[in-house]
């Protein structure tokens, strides 16, 4: 079943050109990392698909036109934006007797149940809390919606690892079934690549990569090649070459492994060498266009 | 937990609409939590300053059964009048301030970004802000007013039956239900005058980048000047003086002169005070008739619409 599905969607801020016609589907039951640098238009994209605001083309989001319906979508979409958004002023129980009183598919048992494994307290203001746990507060609250869509935008931004780490445990354990859609907009790929099944990139206000993790494992390799068998590896065609520690390093697609791997050592790339390829390609591209 | 839900969907809308509509409320008062707390703030200082009044006549000189009956019932109900405009005032004040900051406050905080992630429509968020100046304020102000009167008159009650004179001059002379119903009337009346000012100032507050004060005021004050210095009339202002100040002519009828300090001695003034708090009468024909109240209500939703869409198109500043 198709949860997002965005055609030709453009964005304009005045002469900025935040999203491109931008084109993309996500089906249920995936995790998807939405992966681009500062002003790729990752955040316009969220934007659009959370109703936040209007866009020209063609998007709908769990069968529902944002813009039009976020009230409606938003009973079936969950929202965790980055961790300063719950406001100061909130205190604890206050947060969790407000969903409890306004969101249908809010479980009031089910947060208590997660504040429980804590040290967060119910009196407490979210003004008095820390980062760490104004991000766990946030989660809790996110992960007891009985959401079809859970969309999280930068949510660990500025923690330290260990509760990155834990966010993204607790998110993977306590909430993902293969039913659930959740889409992580984050700079942090390393973190997060072991837990994602899909990847789209973001530059420019376009996709430039969308693949499967199970797709990237089998479409691409990377060949770590010396000097002598450099030449051989180039007529094959790689999409990117690059030199580290006197080692020639080349990234193919849609290659046989069998074919490579008699020029040198072979591996799956990891999706930061997939992003530097991709991004880095496609803004000197899109810089030369503009110029 | 998957199967509860075709249940809560199955929720009769109408219902979960008002409940949420409720708790929305509510939540606007955990967040400006002056909007009780300084009216009944004032609500304990006029208590205590009666209490001295009280101590002061009766208990100190002792001189309350030596004066008139005006005087003595201008000592005694006066204060009770005061204090409960004091409270008006105030709980009007903090409103203005409210209004000014309910959609500014939460895009400064970048809270939006939560709210905006629940299953409730901008018009169901700023009908709900919308709904504290003109439902919530006026029933929390009638609570805090009536306990307050209560107190007074029992301790009113107190003094009285300690000096002897005896509690049935409250019941002789303080006119219970009067007070009641005008206090009633009046905080109707006054959030429906007072509506297109709340509106106008939430509108303000959801579409100002910055200092929603300033824009709210000086557009108004602008206008007045360069009507004044343009066309030499005082139409604008006019009508602003009538909307902030005459709220209460607008929906009363004052039936003696307003105590004056023409008469030259103070307790002429304290004495006819006590007629004057006592004199304004509740005139609905008059209030409902004015065309100047139902352009204000027109203007009201027309600011209110638009601050409905102002916060649509909005996010963090």
């Amino acid at each position: 079943m198709r949860c997002i599905e965005a055609h030709g969607l453009t964005k304009t801020y005045g002469k900025t050109v935040a999203l491109n016609g931008i084109d993309v589907q996500i089906d249920a039951g995936r995790i998807v990392g939405l992966i681009g640098p500062n002003g790729a238009g990752k955040t316009s994209l969220l934007n659009a698909i959370l109703g936040l605001t209007p866009c020209e083309g063609e998007i709908r989001v769990l069968g529902l036109d944002p813009w039009a319906e976020r009230a409606t979508l938003m009973q079936d979409a969950c929202f965790v934006a980055d961790v300063a958004v719950l406001p100061r002023w909130l205190k604890v129980e206050n947060a969790i007797d407000y969903l409890d009183g306004v969101h249908p598919k809010f479980n009031r048992t089910i947060a208590e149940g997660f504040l429980a494994k804590t040290t967060i307290q119910r009196k407490s203001k979210v003004g008095d809390l820390s980062k760490g746990m104004v991000a766990q507060l946030h989660l809790a609250l996110a992960m007891s919606i009985d959401a079809k869509l859970l969309v999280l935008d930068e949510p660990t931004l500025g923690l330290d690892i260990l509760y990155r780490k834990q966010f993204y445990e607790a998110l993977l354990n306590d909430y993902y079934d293969k039913e659930r859609t959740i889409v992580v907009a984050t700079h942090h790929i390393d973190e997060i690549q072991y837990i994602l099944t899909d990847a789209i990139f973001v530059d420019g206000g376009r996709v430039v990569f969308n693949e499967s993790m199970d797709q990237i494992e089998t479409r691409y390799c990377e060949l770590i090649v010396n000097n002598e068998s450099l030449e051989a590896a180039r007529e094959l065609e790689p999409i990117h070459t690059r030199h580290t520690f006197g080692k020639h390093v080349l990234l193919f697609r849609d290659r046989e492994p069998e074919q490579l791997a008699t020029l040198g050592e072979l591996r799956t790339p990891n999706l930061s060498d997939l992003f530097m390829v991709y991004v880095s390609n496609q803004a000197s591209e899109v810089r030369g266009g503009r110029a | 937990m998957n199967k509860a839900q075709p249940a809560a969907q199955t929720k009769p809308n109408a219902l979960v609409d008002v409940r949420s509509f409720v708790w929305s409320i509510r939540r606007e008062f955990w967040e400006h939590r002056s909007l009780y707390i300084a009216p009944f703030a004032i609500a304990l200082i006029g208590l205590a300053g009666y209490l001295y009044v009280l101590f002061n006549t009766f208990g100190v000189t002792g001189r309350f059964g030596r004066e008139t009956l005006a005087m003595q019932r201008s000592i005694l109900f006066v204060p009770v009048s005061a204090v409960t405009f004091a409270i008006i005032a105030t709980a009007t004040l903090a409103t203005f301030y409210f209004t000014l900051d309910a959609l500014f406050g939460e895009r400064r905080d970048r809270s939006i970004l939560f709210w905006k992630s629940l299953p409730l429509s901008d018009r169901h968020a700023v009908l709900a802000k919308f709904a504290v100046p003109m439902l919530a304020m006026p029933l929390i102000e009638f609570v805090i007013i009536f306990f307050t009167q209560l107190a007074m008159l029992i301790a009113a009650g107190i003094a009285l039956s300690l000096s002897g004179v005896g509690t049935e001059f409250i019941w002789k002379h303080f006119p219970f239900a009067k007070m009641a119903a005008g206090v009633v009337y009046g905080l109707v009346t006054a959030a429906l005058w007072y509506a297109p000012v709340y509106a106008w100032f939430l509108f303000i507050s959801g579409w100002a980048r910055r200092g929603p004060v300033l824009w709210a005021v000086v557009p108004v004050i602008a206008a007045m000047l360069v009507e004044r210095f343009t066309l030499g009339s005082t139409l604008v202002y006019d009508l602003i003086q009538r909307r902030i100040l005459a709220g209460t002519s607008a929906s009363f009828t004052e039936k003696s002169a307003a105590a004056s300090t023409q008469g030259g001695d103070a307790r002429v003034v304290v004495e006819r005070l006590g007629e004057t708090s006592s004199s304004l009468t509740p005139d609905p024909a008059k209030f409902f008739s004015n065309p100047e109240l139902w352009i204000g209500l027109l203007l009201a939703v027309v600011f209110v619409i638009a601050a409905i869409q102002r916060r649509r198109n909005r996010g963090p500043i």
